[in-house]
């Protein structure tokens, strides 16, 4: 069963300099500029257009374990986010057969100012979860998160920003999402968080249909994945078996 | 996707808890809490009543719950205009990581004026139960301007929160306009001053901003003029159409936008 269906999908970003973000700059050039331009045929650059992704098609299939690596730049998060709906494709399709859950940046909807238990619904709100399963699973949460309930209840300023992270690792662990995103953040973090992390992840990850995630640790994504991509200056440049993928992956670098 | 019925309802949970959120943080340190909105405005009135009283020689009761309704109103609508225009760049954090609809990001602001109107409502109530005899009706009049002049608010506000994301200037030009219009409209002065001087009295008839104010004030002041209704309900439909238009050519490159 498929999953995800991405087909010819290419990602062109525009890059705005400052010109291009103000009005007042887009009224004189207009009035002033427009006709000696013109005149000379000169084209004034007010934005140039980045092409991240290059005629991309991926089929995710029920079961799939992808691993998405590749260098710095190679258009790792542009494709995580296409499949999360947060950037459009300029063309080709996308088709989405299940509720799509990403973890992308894994302090997303963390307030300073808000306590820990503020802080559990926000993200759990941002990332669409019910409130009623919030308000059951609380305990859960803090228990993975391994704060105290003194602590908990404190605004999120007092934490270390490895407490920090190990909260907002929790809520998403209450998720159950059908086909789950995640993007780099599994590798950053203290030693607490990692603990943390290896210890829930992969009974996280056995509630989800499908997972596409991106790293740069070669050993956390042969131990997860059964299928991995490599990316490479926005194209796929390679689709397969994980021990392949990594020793062609280390080869070429 | 489709809309399913369920969303709808979790666009406003969303946007209300964001909503909440911005009042909370904002008001958390102090002991007063949110209450110092309606304090700083009841404190602004007492001045500007004092001053403007004694300049403008009209009767003392109309004339406060004149400015008390006309200011706080334009407080709301001044910055609720404000907020939008940096609406996409406040929420670029989560326009670039999560797919949730921007029109939860336009309902979180105005439901955060909204809770700050009802702040200074107070002031409003006061003013109005001491100097003056509201009946019902007059209330009901004043909640349904209310409600026009929010749904107004939100069109203005969602094609403002698109232009001002593309053009970041466009937010400075706002508040020098949003600065004139303030002293263009009859809030602090009244209308009085056209009495045989029709020559000017464009100001007013081309001065939108009058009608959301008068919409709100006049039922208060016991004399609603029920064009006034009809002609900012009829606006809803060009502002609607025209900004839902915009919204949806351009909702998708916003996040491209506030990189």
């Amino acid at each position: 069963m498929i999953v995800a269906n991405l087909s010819n999908i290419s990602l062109h970003i525009p890059i705005y300099n400052y010109g291009a973000l103000s009005i007042k700059d887009k009224f004189l050039h207009f009035f002033r500029e427009n006709k000696i331009l013109r005149e000379n045929k000169i084209q004034r650059n007010r934005y140039i257009i980045k092409i991240i992704l290059n005629n991309i098609n991926l089929k995710i299939n029920k079961g799939d374990r992808i691993g998405v690596i590749g260098a710095n730049g190679s258009g790792k998060t542009s494709l995580l986010k296409i499949i999360s709906s947060v950037y459009f494709p300029t063309t080709g399709s996308i088709i989405l057969r299940n509720q799509v859950t990403s973890i992308l940046d894994i302090t997303l909807g963390i307030y300073g100012e808000a306590t820990g238990v503020e802080n559990i619904s926000l993200r759990a709100m941002i990332l669409g979860l019910d409130q009623k399963k919030v308000k059951e699973k609380i305990h859960e949460i803090i228990e993975i998160s391994g704060l105290s309930e003194e602590v908990i209840n404190q605004p999120l300023f007092t934490y270390s920003s490895g407490m920090a992270m190990r909260l907002a690792f929790a809520v998403s662990m209450i998720l159950e999402p059908e086909l789950l995103v995640l993007d780099e953040w599994l590798a950053v973090g203290d030693y607490e968080f990692q603990k943390t992390v290896n210890k829930n992840l992969e009974i996280f990850i056995k509630k989800t249909k499908a997972l596409i995630f991106a790293s740069h640790d070669l050993e956390q994504i042969k131990k997860i994945c059964n299928r991995v991509i490599i990316m490479k200056e926005g194209l796929i440049f390679f689709d397969g078996k994980p021990s392949e993928a990594v020793k062609i992956y280390t080869n070429e670098k | 996707m489709k809309l399913k019925h369920k969303d709808i309802f979790y666009f406003f949970f969303q946007a209300y808890s964001l909503a909440i959120l911005d009042i909370k943080i904002r008001y958390r340190r102090s002991y007063l809490g949110a209450f110092w909105i309606t304090i700083s405005t009841a404190i602004l009135i007492a001045t500007l009543s004092l001053i403007f009283f004694i300049a403008l020689k009209s009767s003392p009761q109309n004339y406060f719950v004149y400015l008390t309704v006309g200011l706080i109103t334009w407080k709301y609508i001044e910055m609720t205009l404000k907020d939008y225009s940096y609406c996409m760049i406040e929420n670029q954090q989560l326009i670039k990581q999560v797919s949730i609809s921007k029109f939860v990001y336009i309902i979180r602001i105005i439901l955060r004026n909204i809770i700050i109107f009802l702040h200074n409502f107070i002031i409003i109530l006061l003013a109005v139960l001491i100097f003056k005899n509201p009946t019902l009706l007059n209330l009901l009049e004043f909640f349904l301007g209310f409600i026009i002049l929010t749904l107004n608010l939100v069109w203005m506000g969602t094609l403002l929160s698109i232009i001002c994301a593309r053009f970041r200037d466009v937010s400075e030009f706002l508040f020098n306009i949003l600065q004139i219009i303030f002293y263009l409209t009859p809030i602090i002065w009244t209308t009085d001053i056209f009495i045989g001087n029709d020559n000017f009295k464009f100001i007013l008839d081309l001065n939108l901003f009058f009608y959301l104010i008068e919409i709100i004030r006049l039922p208060l002041l016991g004399n609603a003029n029920y064009n006034y209704f009809i002609f900012m309900t009829l606006i809803l439909i060009p502002g609607y159409i025209f900004s839902f238009f915009i919204y949806n050519k351009y909702k998708n490159k916003i996040v491209f936008w506030v990189q």
